[in-house]
């Protein structure tokens, strides 16, 4: 009977409409957009990529296909754009209509029932027009983007088989070094014009650039006249690469600077530098870890451009010059690898966290002084900016900068910032504005890390903190609730599951946001006070040591990482995985809560039922593992240690 | 009062105001509400289109800004390569008319580059060469460039009626007012079609 009148509530409950029973705080309204339009531009690619191939490997009608599929896009477009105008004229034709046939029918329950499907179905109809317009938007910016970029003559040259080529373009990334074994230098640059064969074009994708020896002078946000050989990329996501050598030939440098970087530009390369320059004075360990959790490049990877070498040169007295020895290439090499077995590499990029503990820093600095609100938001963004421009550049950093952008916005305003809505807009936002990050995996990985803190995060915490004791679940639950979306995208990228990341993760987690502090601490003042730099470096690098041990330890241990299969299927089994491990626990503990309850209820059926009838609403308390142990706890200690008889309660 | 059971009893005199429901509909009010939003209004559908569309139009605005001037790029080498002065027609010489210049205007107009209309200000609406010529130009057109005044227009002009024709960009360095430096400055923007 208890059961019953139980059943009853809660199906009187679950019968109330589903709009009086959403929470504001939790604003999922764009999560299907999101994803109508990261899988619409996935889509889209692989068409395009299709079409392009479909027509035949000719050089010459890579054109050809250029126009074609321009002729598709230009019946696509205005069909879709006619469809949905369509679609939004019956939506608000048929609620004018809806208002106008209230008295024109004679079954007035027939109409009832009417109006109800009609309004059953309305939201996810409005719902539904979103999503396709949301898709059509995707498919259009991608399209362009696509077309853009095949009809580039950069990309016609690649695909010629390559040639040389003079390139006028802006470096937007800071150099390091050359993946490649034959060059020592790389950078991203973003094309302006290129020459080919004496004709000069227009451009506009990035390539990467690979110099060596003098050729090596690239400056962040410089503009660079650069003459090389222009190659089809063998790996990595750029869609060209510009193979420039020494300039030590009759043929004179191969690279030269035609315009400045901007004045913040070169005083952020310059900070770096200095940074840079002091972390080589610290050990081994820390001229590798500090720089990539700080500025999220390894310090092997770093390579200083002649400005600032021969600013430093003149001065014979500066010791921090003259103690810029090189990283140990052999033992810097092996540390990254062991990070990548350990599954915490992600430490050494640069991601939300930073910018979240800048902010804070802010807040907090500004609520001691009291502040007002929109002081505190225009602190908060300069802080900001002065992050993106010092830390190296990458698509995570973009991310956490646009979302930071957005809580500053909330701030402002005086509303609560909700970090999954920001994040929807803010994916929906970069996929429309720049396609191409539909298919970078640090976009990605950065992106499933954070929907999966934020939808699964609490979830996991409240399970774990049944099992273990406070500290310890939240640790672990940020862990795992990141790795829960990131996983799949991770093991497309490299087919391995790194099987003991996650007490790896809770080793090193209490260590991070020290170093890091320590390291922007070291990475502000470094350019000015180099003996305080200096010391901020080394807290930095007491706080990294116990993430080398952690990565040696467990990196190097046979069992760290699982091989798995590649590609989108491997991806796809791990995300079926992850789906059964969550059900299998739901359905054990729902059939061990059926199974206790049907052996508790059976000595109860003598009972007088009607006295207990209310008092049965709701779930059973059930004592979880961790409050039976404390209490445990509490009574051993209670029992061994007491002090007088009379303390121990019987 | 025997048949009313104890939760009842309590909910009747847990109220403050007249209209309170009691415990029961404070449990109700705070375990009411449990589910993510994701129903949609219909102004706010119409907003977030028309907020997608915008993006969209940003997004398109972007990859139509491709067209930087050309002429404007520093291709040569400069100073260091003063000794191939006299070949230094290869890199100062007009771009011939490649498919890329037709490819690039038959494209449709949002993505055609607009370095077309903003090419050269050269009397020619070719879409050959972007240089000017110096046999051809006029005042107006040689003051464009940077370090040519009104002054050294005019005498690059009278210099031209004197000799009849320029054969090559280095009887710039006869005409008075033009030394060797602003030769070199102004030589990617000149050139001397035959």
């Amino acid at each position: 009977m208890t059961g019953a009148r139980v059943r009853l509530a809660r199906r009187r409950i679950c019968r109330r409409p589903y709009r009086s029973r959403e929470q504001g705080s939790r604003d999922w309204r764009m999560l299907p957009c999101v994803i109508a339009v990261w899988s619409a531009l996935l889509i889209e690619h692989t068409a395009f990529g299709g079409i392009i191939a479909d027509s035949s490997p000719d050089v010459t009608s890579v054109t050809g296909a250029t126009s074609m599929a321009w002729h598709v896009i230009g019946l696509v477009l205005p069909a879709g754009i006619a469809l949905m105008a369509m679609i939004a004229l019956l939506m608000i034709v048929r609620r004018n209509r809806r208002h106008c046939n209230r008295r024109g029918h004679r079954n007035r329950r027939h109409r009832h029932r009417r109006r109800r499907i009609r309004r059953r179905f309305a939201v996810p109809y409005r719902h539904g027009i979103v999503i396709v317009a949301a898709m059509a938007c995707a498919c259009v910016s991608g399209s362009a983007d696509d077309l853009v970029r095949s009809a580039d003559p950069i990309a016609r040259t690649v695909a010629d088989g390559g040639g040389d080529a003079v390139v006028i373009g802006m470096a937007t990334a800071p150099m390091t070094t050359a993946a490649l074994r034959d060059a020592d230098c790389q950078t991203d640059v973003r094309v302006q014009g290129v020459a080919v064969d004496r004709i000069r074009s227009p451009s506009s994708i990035t390539v990467r650039v690979y110099a060596s020896g003098r050729s090596c002078i690239f400056r962040q946000g410089a503009v660079y006249r650069i003459s090389g050989t222009l190659r089809q990329p063998r790996f990595g996501e750029a869609s060209a690469w510009l193979i420039v050598d020494d300039g030590a030939g009759a043929a004179g440098p191969r690279a030269s600077e035609i315009r400045e970087p901007a004045w913040w530009r070169r005083a952020g390369t310059a900070m770096q530098e200095s940074f840079i320059r002091v972390t080589r004075s610290l050990p081994d360990h820390a001229q590798v870890l500090v720089p990539g959790l700080t500025l999220g490049v390894l310090g092997q990877d770093t390579v200083m451009t002649p400005w600032t070498t021969s600013m430093r040169s003149s001065d014979a007295a500066d010791t921090y010059a003259a103690a810029a020895a090189d990283v140990d290439e052999g033992y810097a090499q092996r540390l990254e690898d062991d990070f990548k077995q350990a599954g915490i590499m992600h430490l050494m990029a640069v991601s939300g966290s930073h910018f979240v503990l800048v902010a804070m820093l802010v807040r907090r600095v500004c609520a001691r002084f009291l502040i007002p609100r929109w002081a505190t938001s225009v602190g908060i963004v300069g802080a900001y900016a002065m992050l993106a421009v010092l830390v190296y550049p990458s698509d995570s950093v973009l991310r956490a900068a646009i979302m930071g952008m957005g809580g500053v916005a909330c701030l402002l305003v005086g509303r609560r910032a909700q970090a999954l809505s920001g994040l929807n807009w803010t994916v929906i936002f970069t996929l429309l504005i720049e396609p191409s990050m539909a298919r970078s995996y640090g976009f990605a990985l950065s992106c499933t890390a954070v929907y999966g803190l934020v939808l699964c995060g609490d979830v996991v915490t409240r399970f774990l903190r049944g099992f273990m004791p406070r500290p310890v679940a939240d640790t672990m639950a940020v862990t795992v609730a990141a790795q829960i979306f990131a996983l799949p995208v991770q093991v497309m990228m490299t087919p391995q599951l790194p099987v003991l990341a996650v007490p790896a993760n809770m080793i090193v987690a209490p260590f991070v946001a020290f170093s890091t502090i320590a390291g922007l601490l070291s990475l502000c003042v470094s350019w000015a006070i180099p003996p305080l730099g200096s010391a901020f470096a080394w807290a930095a690098c007491l706080g990294t040591l116990p993430l080398e041990r952690c990565a040696t330890l467990i990196g190097g241990s046979r069992f760290s990482a699982m091989p798995w299969r590649e590609g989108v299927t491997g991806a796809v089994v791990v995300a079926l995985a992850e789906l059964i491990v969550p059900l299998t626990i739901m359905a054990v503990r729902a059939l061990a809560r059926s199974v206790i309850h049907e052996t508790l209820r059976r000595p109860a059926h003598g009972y007088n039922h009607s006295a207990r009838d209310d008092a049965d609403d709701g779930t059973p308390y059930r004592a979880r593992y961790m409050e039976r142990a404390g209490a445990w706890w509490r009574e051993t200690r209670a029992m061994l240690f007491e002090r007088d008889v009379g303390d121990v309660q019987h | 009062m025997d048949g009313a059971s104890p939760s009842v009893m309590l909910g009747m005199l847990a109220g403050v105001a007249v209209d309170d429901g009691g415990a029961d509909d404070l449990l109700e009010q705070r375990s009411a509400r449990d589910r993510p939003r994701l129903a949609l209004e219909p102004r706010h559908a119409t907003i977030i289109i028309l907020i997608l569309v915008l993006a969209l139009s940003l997004s398109l605005t972007l990859l139509v800004q491709q067209g930087v001037r050309l002429s404007s790029m520093s291709w040569d080498e400069g100073a260091t390569r003063a000794s191939d002065a006299p070949s230094a027609s290869p890199p100062a010489s007009s771009s011939s008319p490649g498919p890329t210049s037709s490819e690039s205007s038959s494209a449709p107009s949002d993505t055609g580059s607009p370095n077309e209309p903003s090419a050269t200000p050269s009397p020619t609406p070719t879409t050959t060469s972007t240089l000017i010529d110096l046999n051809t130009a006029t005042a107006e057109q040689l003051q464009t460039i940077k370090g040519i005044g009104p002054v050294t227009a005019q005498r690059i002009i009278d210099h031209r009626a004197e000799i009849g024709r320029y054969t090559s960009v280095d009887q710039l360095l006869d005409v008075t007012g033009i030394g060797a430096k602003t030769l070199e400055k102004i030589r990617p923007y000149v050139e001397v079609r035959s």
